[in-house]
């Protein structure tokens, strides 16, 4: 019981510190909202759950790692190196999507299920083998580290420590949101978007109207594999690559996917960026030792009250007033 | 057909019974009864979620976590508390049922795959609380004897974090310890042969011809007036006993517990157990738990002479598991019987054509 009290006069007292905590919180909760996107393009496309989706964020991180920074590596500039990384995080995924063809056909949802963690505990051996099992520094995208923001006295009291606002920090957020805007641009304007949606709506429809469905998936694949790349790559430089990173982060954004309701756009951006802030807030208020779990205890209490995500459970809330 | 004839059940046991009597005549090394252990310890686990993935049609991510349970029910009631470890056993059992009970509930109400997701998120949990439980107690159980004004120095179980928790008791019966590994061969054995027969005698009643009917078609299932919810919990709730039971056993079969036991890609491997003794084939359980319990101890044995290669077994085990999900969906086992049956029966049904085919072949030469 006195823990919540104390938490409350913390905030109370501490503006700096909370604005540092939704600063950072919303930059991991950016990379949480694009990796949920990426569950949902596979998702609305073929009705998978690809568990594989956390691998692709450890290819882009790797792979860049290795093209810009690795000892032995070609030592690439970032600008080339970081489509290089989506490209073979594509090529990945291509792949998957390939595999996945035939059961897809006929299969249960649980053996597809399968398949993809199958994939995933692939694609964490190669990595493993690849590239080691010690984690890796990387270098962040621009030399500027960041920036102090001091808050005006009056708002936080005389001993306030700034707000530190870094680079690379931006660089996500920027980053995040441009993968957001380039995949509405997709869905809305182009014809391979369109027949993406199509194919999500009713894919024997969408095949009747001569809509290459395997073409689709194979596409939705590679989609879903370029954006977990870009994700990867721009969260490196903050947490370190590993190749065990993609574990941990793949079920925080599954995490987001869920409490956004599963095939959800919006709702998993949002819930994935709630679900960044509230983690970095639990973890610093609560307990930093059960930090991951709390995305998981989440994921938990939303399939309990509702299934279909928060999104859904305003809606129904809104349309039984 | 008056004649009474013994149910292939019981056939099937006694010849179980009879190969793990002898096997110790023919494997004279205690050393490799350790791995032949294992595979009782998971058949047990695995027959639980065969029948979840066969039979109810749901995966769980995360029975590692009841696997947990057991164990850790197990260890921390028998050597913190000074539990018999026969006591502690149905208690872990308990715990994960109701634990089960709890996840499964909300998921198996509803159509889809929320199950996976549910009991991943779980294995997570637990083992995050694993891993950090001596340095802090949870929240939840200091504020509750906060709230409880318990003292301080309340005796919270320990989990022993990474490092683990040793000196687990052997199990005994009165003062004969299972202490060697002969004697703890023939006491999992025991335990692993009662789950195969009650897990086979569930899937031959009335509830197994349920079961199937929901494997065969919900739809249909519900149309019959089968409730298909009540039926995957019941399912559920079964195999996390039966992990927590496999548990509980392998806590006190190796005496030493620690959280990578319980990870994550463990419950992955359960999965592939599964996969590799086929769904919904409870038989398929000995032989999928023996696949991987072997491929395991060979790749280590190898391993210690190529270093190299030991890091090949996440990369062999999930090809496994893909390659046998794409090309053989029902498992190892029926795919192979129902291929000799093809063969068998292609030889009954076309004896004319194949008689001549065999003269001119042996006629050739």
């Amino acid at each position: 019981m006195t823990e919540p009290v104390y938490a409350r006069k913390r905030i109370m007292g501490n503006l700096p510190d909370i604005l540092q905590l939704l600063f950072t919180g919303l930059a991991v909760g950016s990379i949480y909202a694009i990796i949920a996107v990426g569950f949902t393009v596979i998702f609305s496309s073929t009705q998978v759950v690809n568990f594989a989706q956390g691998e692709f964020v450890m290819i882009g991180a790797m792979v860049s790692y290795w093209l810009v920074g690795a000892e032995h590596g070609p030592h690439l500039p970032l600008l080339l190196a970081l489509p290089l990384a989506v490209l073979a995080a594509m090529l990945v995924g291509s792949a998957l999507g390939w595999v996945l063809m035939r059961p897809l056909k006929d299969a249960s949802v649980t053996s597809l299920i399968i398949i993809t963690v199958g994939a995933s505990m692939l694609m964490h051996g190669v990595a493993s083998l690849l590239w080691g099992k010690d984690p890796v520094a990387v270098a962040p995208f621009s030399n500027t580290s960041g920036y102090s923001l001091t808050l005006p006295a009056a708002l936080t009291g005389p001993h306030a420590y700034p707000v530190y606002i870094g680079t690379q920090e931006l660089w996500v957020m920027g980053l995040a949101a441009l993968v957001v805007l380039a995949l509405t641009f997709f869905f809305n304007r182009t014809m391979i978007g369109k027949a993406m949606r199509a194919v999500s709506v009713n894919r024997h429809g969408a095949r009747l109207i001569g809509i290459n469905v395997s073409r689709v998936v194979v596409g939705a694949f590679a989609l879903s594999a370029a954006i977990g790349a870009i994700a990867g790559a721009a969260i490196a430089p903050i947490s370190m690559a590993s190749y065990g990173m993609g574990t941990m982060l793949g079920l925080k954004g599954f995490a987001a996917a869920i409490v956004g309701g599963l095939g959800n756009f919006p709702g998993s951006i949002i819930a994935g960026l709630l679900l960044g802030i509230m983690e970095n807030f639990s973890a610093t208020y609560l307990s930093s030792q059960y930090k991951d779990a709390f995305a998981f205890i989440i994921l938990l209490g939303v399939l309990v009250i509702s299934p279909q995500g928060i999104v859904a459970l305003f809606r129904r809330r809104r349309a039984s007033v | 057909m008056s004649r009474v004839r013994p149910s292939p059940t019981l056939i099937s046991v006694l010849l179980g019974i009879a190969l793990v009597a002898l096997a110790p005549c023919v494997v004279t090394n205690s050393y490799a009864l350790v791995p032949l252990t294992f595979i009782a310890i998971y058949t047990i686990l695995v027959i639980g979620l065969n029948m979840l993935m066969g039979y109810a049609g749901q995966v769980s991510l995360g029975h590692a976590a009841f696997f947990a349970i057991g164990a850790y029910t197990s260890a921390i009631l028998s050597t913190q508390y000074g539990c018999s470890p026969w006591a502690a056993m149905p208690a872990g059992m308990a715990l994960a049922g109701i634990v089960a009970l709890l996840v499964g509930m909300p998921c198996l109400r509803l159509r889809g795959h929320y199950l996976a997701m549910a009991t991943l998120g779980f294995g997570m949990i637990v083992y995050i609380l694993l891993m950090e439980w001596p340095d802090s107690p949870p929240l939840l159980l200091a504020t509750l004897g906060r709230l409880l004004h318990l003292p301080a120095s309340t005796p919270w179980p320990f989990t022993g974090g990474a490092s683990g928790l040793p000196d687990i008791p052997a199990l005994a019966i009165g003062s004969f310890v299972f202490h060697t590994n002969l004697q703890k061969f023939y006491l999992t054995w025991a335990f692993a042969i009662l789950a195969l027969l009650l897990c086979a005698n569930i899937v031959n009643s009335r509830v197994g011809r349920a079961l199937r009917a929901v494997h065969g078609s919900e739809a249909a299932a519900a149309t019959l007036g089968v409730n298909i919810a009540a039926y995957k919990i019941h399912v559920f709730v079964l195999s996390a006993i039966l992990a927590a039971l496999a548990g509980s056993l392998y806590a006190h079969a190796v005496g030493f517990i620690s959280p990578p036991t319980f990870n994550f890609i463990r419950s992955v491997d359960f999965v592939v157990m599964v996969v590799i003794g086929g769904m919904a084939s409870i038989w398929g359980a000995v032989l999928g738990a023996g696949t991987i319990v072997l491929l395991g101890n060979w790749l280590q044995d190898v391993g210690a002479k190529f270093p190299r290669l030991a890091e090949f077994d996440l990369i062999i085990h999930s090809a496994i598991l893909i390659l046998v999900m794409i090309f053989m969906p029902a498992g190892i086992v029926c795919t192979a019987r129902d291929a000799v049956l093809r063969r068998l029966r292609g030889r009954a049904t076309a004896p004319a054509a194949a008689a001549p085919a065999h003269s001119e072949e042996v006629a050739t030469p």
